[in-house]
């Protein structure tokens, strides 16, 4: 009688599980209120905790640098010395500059800025399970924050926000295998698209659409602003091209902007509600 | 031992889990603190604050940093759920002890997290597994044995 009884509670408790994986798959709009509760005292702690070991895996990385700074002196005095000569021609670009500002003004130019909305946020912990490319910011709906708002760093895109708390958000990134982006290749002559296909390593696999695509290494991959990403963001760039005579298609091997591994503050471009729930419809 | 203090032991371990452990990376593949703490729990305490600490450091891992809720949660319980089965092997001073249960944990979890997210129709290969699987278990059995050396005395004694 007891083994049955007991049976019965793993059998209940796997199909509540299994319910609650379903259901927060995707990612959920809002969390509980234990949740949110339980977070002012989590999140505040691994933010003290992220900066302890940052600065403890800083110093140890400065010791072993040590070596090294000799040759990077020389770099340094090199680069001086163009920068010096640089220096020289920027200033006399800025007097241009400054008369196009002027310009600017007298015509009533109002500037577009499509990320005029933007909170910057530190990464105060990882996922844990090997599994996932995803963090926790210490930024949540009470900064301005919504699911699907756009994660940013060093330039490059580094992903979305998946779900969202009061004062923190779980951010997936475009290295992740829950990742779909479509890309376009950056080049003058040519609108070569494609998509993200997989991720290993930290690098990413794409698909071009073009067969007899002109593809070379070094060349830079940006959003196509299909999907959630708008048009323009900074990908990464490709690294190796793969000819795949069987699919009709090239594949292509690309290193994300962003090195995620050090990743210590990120900038999301925040939304509206309706825009994120918009999305969430039609995701 | 009382539920407020395995609850307090599981959110330490999660906090060090999710933060400190990060940095100690290996291709980008960190040691699992929760397995190498089940495993200890498994020998030195009973059945229920091994299912307890299973429970509460799988919903903390789920609920602030993995995308699914839950997940975390189903496979330390099945990962307890075995060890509690090996009870009658397990010897207390023996290090091979926590060698193999460490490994078993490991595998047991990257495993079966491997055959959800395929059954979740998520595009991971075969060698990303293999790649966690030996880096992983190297790291949680060192780690492992580290833990066990540093906190033998102290829980024969108790």
């Amino acid at each position: 009688m007891e083994s049955r009884f007991r049976n019965l509670i793993i059998i209940v408790s796997v199909l509540v599980l299994l319910l609650s994986i379903g259901y927060s798959n995707g990612g959920r709009t809002s969390v509980t209120i234990v949740e949110n509760l339980f977070s002012y005292v989590v999140i505040p702690t691994q933010d003290v905790l992220t900066s302890v070991s940052n600065n403890v895996t800083e110093k140890i990385s400065d010791i072993s640098r040590v070596f090294k700074y000799r040759e990077e002196i020389k770099t340094l005095e090199k680069k001086n010395k163009i920068l010096k000569e640089e220096n020289i021609s920027l200033t006399l670009d800025k007097v241009q500059i400054d008369q196009l500002e002027t310009l600017k003004k007298n015509l009533n130019y109002i500037n577009r800025n499509d990320f005029n909305d933007y909170v910057t946020a530190k990464v105060v912990s990882k996922d844990s399970s090997n599994w996932f490319n995803m963090f926790t910011i210490n930024a949540g709906l009470n900064q301005g924050v919504k699911k699907y708002s756009i994660v940013v760093a060093d330039n490059g895109l580094v992903g979305k926000v998946y779900e969202i708390g009061d004062n923190y958000s779980k951010v997936i990134t475009i290295v992740d295998n829950k990742s779909k982006i479509s890309f376009e290749i950056l080049s003058l002559d040519q609108k070569y698209q494609g998509y993200i296909e997989s991720t290993h390593d930290g690098l990413l696999t794409g698909r071009i659409f073009e067969p007899n695509a002109n593809l070379k290494d070094g060349m830079t991959i940006i959003t196509t602003g299909q999907g959630i990403y708008p048009e323009g963001l900074l990908i990464g760039k490709i690294i190796s091209v793969i000819e795949d005579e069987d699919a009709f298609l090239k594949r292509v091997t690309i290193e994300p902007e962003v090195d995620f591994r050090y990743l210590k503050y990120v900038t999301v471009i925040t939304i509206d509600q309706e825009q994120s729930e918009w999305i969430n419809e039609n995701n | 031992m009382k539920i407020t203090k395995i609850m307090l032991i599981s959110l330490i371990v999660f906090l060090i889990q999710s933060t400190i452990v990060q940095k100690i990376s290996v291709h980008e593949i960190q040691p699992n603190l929760n397995i190498i703490v089940i495993v200890l729990i498994a020998i030195y305490y009973d059945n229920k604050t091994i299912l307890v600490y299973s429970l509460f450091s799988g919903l903390f891992q789920d609920l602030y940093t993995s995308p699914y809720i839950g997940i975390n949660i189903m496979l330390y319980l099945i990962i307890s759920i075995i060890l509690i089965r090996f009870e009658s092997v397990f010897n207390k001073t023996n290090i091979i002890s926590p060698v193999f249960l460490i490994s078993l944990g490991t595998s047991i979890y990257n495993i079966l997290f491997f055959v959800f997210l395929k059954v979740l129709n998520l595009n991971f290969s075969v060698y990303r597994l293999f790649d966690i699987l030996i880096i992983e278990l190297t790291l949680n059995v060192i780690f492992g044995i580290l833990i066990f050396k540093a906190t033998q005395s102290y829980l024969l004694d108790r």
